[in-house]
């Protein structure tokens, strides 16, 4: 491999797409110097709370969520907490529709794992007592896992939907009865946990990975209406005793039920505001940086040229075309990389057209969709025409596939990305709605 | 590399073509940049969207390759043969066993919009996605290859459906249209759909008549539906320039009469003269009027009108290369045409979603339409579309290289022709076959046919035919190296496209003649006429043509020892071949622009 591919190799692999820690050389503050940050917001609640509090958290698809739950734990932590951050892909299989009853086992278990995993002595991990729980309870199980012990049963209800439906039944009738076993058992582990750390540490409890519940086409539907369900009736049960809790969950929750308050992550914004066509300062500088982080002086100069100023002209050109989502920035990017000759990784305008065209393939739309895109560019807002379900699902699927971005000043307000914009005014000129 | 390509042995096509593909590069590329250190990888995920499973077939054989040759690594292939396998391979993608020497797990399931167990198949796909979504992070940071889905177009839909978390963290899209050689065939049989209206069989006459009806008020409606069908007349007979001239006439008056008849009469001449601009390769004054004519149809209740709109205003998408618009177009044309019960209709929907597939390399999803059409045909007893389906589909067996089953279908297309005496499809038929026996180097069958095909179009008046005719043979006659022949040939062929008015036709002409002339020294005259071909690209915005015309023109000005212009005129060349992703021309070009430098 010549040095220069080795190098293309190195800012190539660099430029992936995953969440990253705070302390990484890669993690950029995006949102800490501005005025809106959703996790200053979600810690200030946290630490006015004192005690226990409950908090929704979302993005859509590609905002960097993940990353910014890893930045709550770590200023969390540097304030004293006790942070568990556990991730639903790892309890639930997120494919099947959930209840009250399993969300809540499965809270307490992960909770319960992250706490020995911490090194807190718990007198019985969550597993444990609930598979006596259930055996207290009489409950007939055909399967053999629950013979087996705690560990099996825990792997046995994310691989195995049987189980799950059985227990679902037999706890239907006993919600009340289960939550107070799961409350119980809660808290005698913060009180444990007090205990050990001593100077009143506090738990913060992170769930993350909620909002990927979603199915296939033959439950979507019974998934989104069971998650509703349970947010809409049972949100005092998912407030854990004596924890902080917070948990990503869907990004329609809010608009399905309304006064729920859900803090959310915007796109970057690249314009100053709604209404302004300037560019914002700060917006261009955090994507800037992004790209930086990955890629040194040397790298830049190798595929951009010399700088004019602090500015690579052809690298703002991707900047411009991502719509401020970090991930979109980041497959930009690494498209251009690609385009990058082994020999020769200068690039130029040509190359960085292509680069563009490669990513823009992946944002085509219909018709139908096209003259709501439209509108969403010419009002920069997503009212949904109807307040039926399949209005919201369209909407979701919209921002969930960077089709429409979310963006937050004072108040919320959206536009088309970038790069479906010309295609959306071709499909409207020429075939206008009569 | 103006001639027109010959046929060579598919599976060794399929390789150069795939390797020259742009996107197929970008895969090749990230495996270049990642395979060789799987210690820091977190693993990927990689879409192929490939039009049909010989194509993905081709794809996976040709990435085992370059796996196996430049990284050492192999492809783990994930069962798929059931919309079941296709779902348990999804499940159970994290107990997937990774060798050391594993570089990608493969998944594919590529299933054609018109596969009838395609319903079934769409659901697997989506359950499959939704299992993968379900366990993204997980699957991108425990397995430390690739994840490559291998699906039909349709599967980006269902994973932004179904799997929006697993979208967003797509790595790579590369979309595969087509792996065999663009070749120029006969032209498909004319699918232009039009409104109830009956050619001129002698436009010239029908002329006449109407010039007597010329001035005289009230007229005015016979003397468009004169000149409507006269123009019609020469349309069929592809003599643009007359057609073009009858039917703006015809349109000008209908205009001035529109409100007589609802605007009917000026809606079919609207239609003759889009069609006729289409000839032309005026195709935005023809989506102009087609859209007019849309309008005026929605608005006098004219569902077939409004039909046959949609299936021409796609037929123009499709020139523009904007193949889900047409697609969309002509599956709206096929819901009116069932709605109204109009069978043909919905035969001429089928044939050209068919020819749209066909363009974008969906091979097998076309032939399939193709058969849901001759179906039709037999159902209705309609040899002309039997003749019609037959000649497009010998068309993609020749695309696929299945030379022997083409022609067993040119045969039947050629008994069915005769027994309609169906003179074009016939000649059409026969040129096909010609074409042929030229790529299985039997030459002078070939030349024996096409002579045989140049009386036919001589006697019929069908100067397009004729023009095609000699422009093929004159092809073989240089494979011959009869190159003072082929010039002649060339030369006939030149002067019909000028009196058609067919640009593209010209283009190629100028092209081949400069080649001719080259070879035979005659350096000036070969430059002249590569010149024009430039020309003719450029006016027909062929960017493609206009720098292959640039990369001969290099050539030839160093064959002429004028090594700075050809410098010039081959860095042009590159430079347009990079821009537009052609990297095999660009390579050619600047293997022959390093020549020149070293020397």
């Amino acid at each position: 491999m010549s040095p220069s591919e080795q190098r293309l190799a190195e800012i190539y692999r660099a430029l992936r797409f995953v969440p990253v820690e705070p302390e990484s050389a890669y993690y950029v503050r995006i949102w800490e110097d501005l005025p809106y940050d959703p996790v200053s917001r979600l810690r200030r609640i946290i630490v006015n709370s004192e005690v226990q509090s409950l908090q929704f958290f979302s993005g859509f698809a590609g905002s960097g969520k993940s990353t910014q739950l890893r930045r709550l734990k770590k200023e969390l932590e540097s304030d004293g907490y006790l942070v568990i951050h556990a991730d639903a892909e790892g309890y639930l299989n997120l494919g099947e529709p959930i209840d009250i009853t399993d969300l809540l086992y499965t809270l307490a278990g992960a909770l319960s794992d992250g706490l020995e995993d911490s090194h807190i002595a718990l007198k019985e991990g969550y597993w444990a007592r609930f598979s006596n729980f259930l055996r207290d309870t009489k409950v007939e199980f055909n399967e053999a896992s629950l013979q087996a012990g705690p560990v099996a049963l825990k792997a046995e209800l994310r691989a195995n939907p049987t189980l799950r439906q059985q227990i679902q039944q037999h706890l239907a009738g006993r919600v009340r009865e289960l939550i107070n076993q799961v409350h119980g058992f809660v808290d005698e582990a913060a009180k444990r946990a007090l205990d050990e750390r001593g100077g009143g540490t506090r738990i913060v409890f992170l769930f993350d990975s909620l909002e990927k519940l979603r199915g296939s086409p033959s439950n979507e539907q019974e998934i989104m209406d069971r998650l509703e369900r349970l947010f809409r009736s049972h949100r005092d049960a998912l407030q854990l005793p004596s924890i902080h809790c917070v948990y990503s969950v869907p990004a329609w929750l809010p608009y399905v039920i309304s006064g729920a308050q859900v803090v959310m992550i915007p796109a970057i914004k690249l314009r100053a505001s709604r209404d302004s066509d300037l560019a914002s300062e700060q917006g261009w500088r955090k994507l800037r940086e992004i790209v930086e982080r990955r890629m040194e002086p040397d790298g830049r100069r190798l595929l951009f040229g010399n700088p004019e100023g602090d500015v690579y002209p052809l690298a703002d050109k991707l900047i411009e075309v991502s719509g401020g989502a970090p991930r979109d920035l980041l497959r930009l990017f690494q498209e251009a990389v690609l385009m990058a000759d082994p020999q020769d990784p200068a690039l130029d305008e040509a190359k960085i057209a292509r680069a563009i065209a490669a990513v823009a393939n992946d944002f085509k739309t219909n018709i139908e969709d096209a003259h709501w895109l439209h509108q969403v560019a010419t009002h920069k807002a997503a009212d949904l025409p109807t307040a039926s379900k399949g209005d919201l699902s369209r909407l979701m699927r919209l921002l969930d596939n960077h089709f429409i971005l979310f963006f937050r000043n004072d108040g919320d307000w959206y536009d088309i990305h970038p790069l479906i914009r010309d295609e959306v005014n071709r499909i409207v000129s020429l075939y206008p709605r009569p | 590399m103006s001639v027109r390509g010959q046929l060579e042995h598919p599976a060794w096509t399929e390789h150069r073509v795939l390797l020259a593909n742009p996107d197929w590069r970008r895969l090749l590329r990230h495996f270049e940049l990642t395979g060789q250190r799987r210690s820091d990888s977190t693993g990927a995920l990689i879409i192929v969207l490939a039009p049909d499973a010989h194509i993905a077939e081709r794809c996976r054989v040709e990435l085992e390759g370059h796996l196996s040759s430049k990284l050492q690594q192999s492809l783990f292939v994930a069962g798929a043969a059931t919309p079941k396998q296709l779902v348990a391979a999804a499940s159970g993608i994290l107990r997937t066993p990774i060798g050391d020497r594993t570089g990608a797990i493969w998944i594919e399931a590529v299933i054609g919009s018109w596969d009838p167990e395609v319903d079934r198949w769409r659901s697997a796909w989506a359950d499959s996605c939704a299992k993968l979504n379900g366990v993204r992070d997980t699957m991108l940071s425990t397995i430390p290859v690739p994840v490559i889905l291998v699906g039909a177009p349709w599967l980006v839909e269902t994973l932004r459906l179904h799997a929006p978390d697993l979208w967003s963290v797509r790595t790579l899209v590369v979309r595969i249209e087509r792996v065999g050689p663009p070749i120029k065939l006969e032209p498909e049989a004319n699918r232009v759909a039009t409104a109830v209206l009956h050619p001129a069989r002698d436009p010239g006459f029908t002329l006449s008549e109407a010039a007597l009806l010329r001035g005289k008020p009230g007229r005015e409606r016979i003397l468009v539906e004169l000149l409507t069908r006269a123009g019609a007349g020469y349309r069929v007979r592809a003599d643009w320039n007359k057609a073009n001239a009858v039917l703006e006439e015809a349109v000008a008056v209908a205009r001035a009469i529109r409100g007589e008849d609802g605007g009917r009469t000026l809606a079919i001449a609207i239609n003759e003269l889009a069609s006729v601009k289409f000839g032309l390769g005026e195709m935005a004054e023809a989506m102009s009027l087609l859209k007019e004519q849309e309008r005026l149809a929605i608005e006098s209740g004219d569902r077939q009108g409004e039909q046959v709109s949609y299936g021409n205003q796609a037929l123009i998408l499709r020139s523009w290369g904007q193949f889900e618009e047409a697609m969309a177009l002509l599956g709206k044309a096929q819901r009116i045409a069932d709605e109204i019960g109009d069978a043909e209709g919905l035969q001429v929907a089928y044939g050209n979603q068919a020819l749209v597939l066909q363009d974008q390399g969906r091979l097998d999803e076309a032939m399939a339409l193709h058969k849901k059409e001759e179906a039709l045909a037999s159902k209705l007893g309609d040899r002309s579309g039997l003749i019609r389906t037959n000649a497009n589909q010998s068309a993609i067996l020749i695309r696929q290289g299945r030379l022997e089953e083409a022609m067993a279908l040119l045969g039947k297309q050629e008994a069915l022709a005769h027994e309609l005496g169906d003179r074009a499809a016939l000649l059409s038929a026969m040129g096909n076959r010609g074409l042929i026996f030229r790529a299985m180097g039997r030459l002078s069958e070939a030349m024996e046919i096409f002579q045989r095909q140049e009386s036919g179009y001589l006697d019929s008046g069908d100067r397009a035919g004729l023009m095609r005719s000699y422009s093929n043979q004159a092809l073989i006659l240089r494979d011959q190296g009869k190159l003072d022949e082929a010039l002649e040939l060339h030369k006939q062929e030149e002067s019909i496209c000028e009196e058609l008015g067919d640009i593209a036709g010209l283009a190629a002409c100028y092209g081949n003649q400069a080649a001719v002339l080259q070879s035979l020294g005659q350096f000036p005259e070969a430059m002249a006429l590569f010149q024009k071909q430039q020309a003719a690209a450029r006016k027909l915005g062929d960017t493609a043509d206009v720098a292959r015309s640039l990369a001969n023109q290099g050539a030839l000005l160093a064959a002429m020892g004028k090594p700075s212009e050809a410098r010039d005129r081959l860095a042009e060349a590159v430079r347009i071949f990079a821009e537009i992703g052609m990297p095999v021309e660009q390579k050619e070009a600047e293997t022959w622009l390093s020549k020149l430098t070293t020397h």
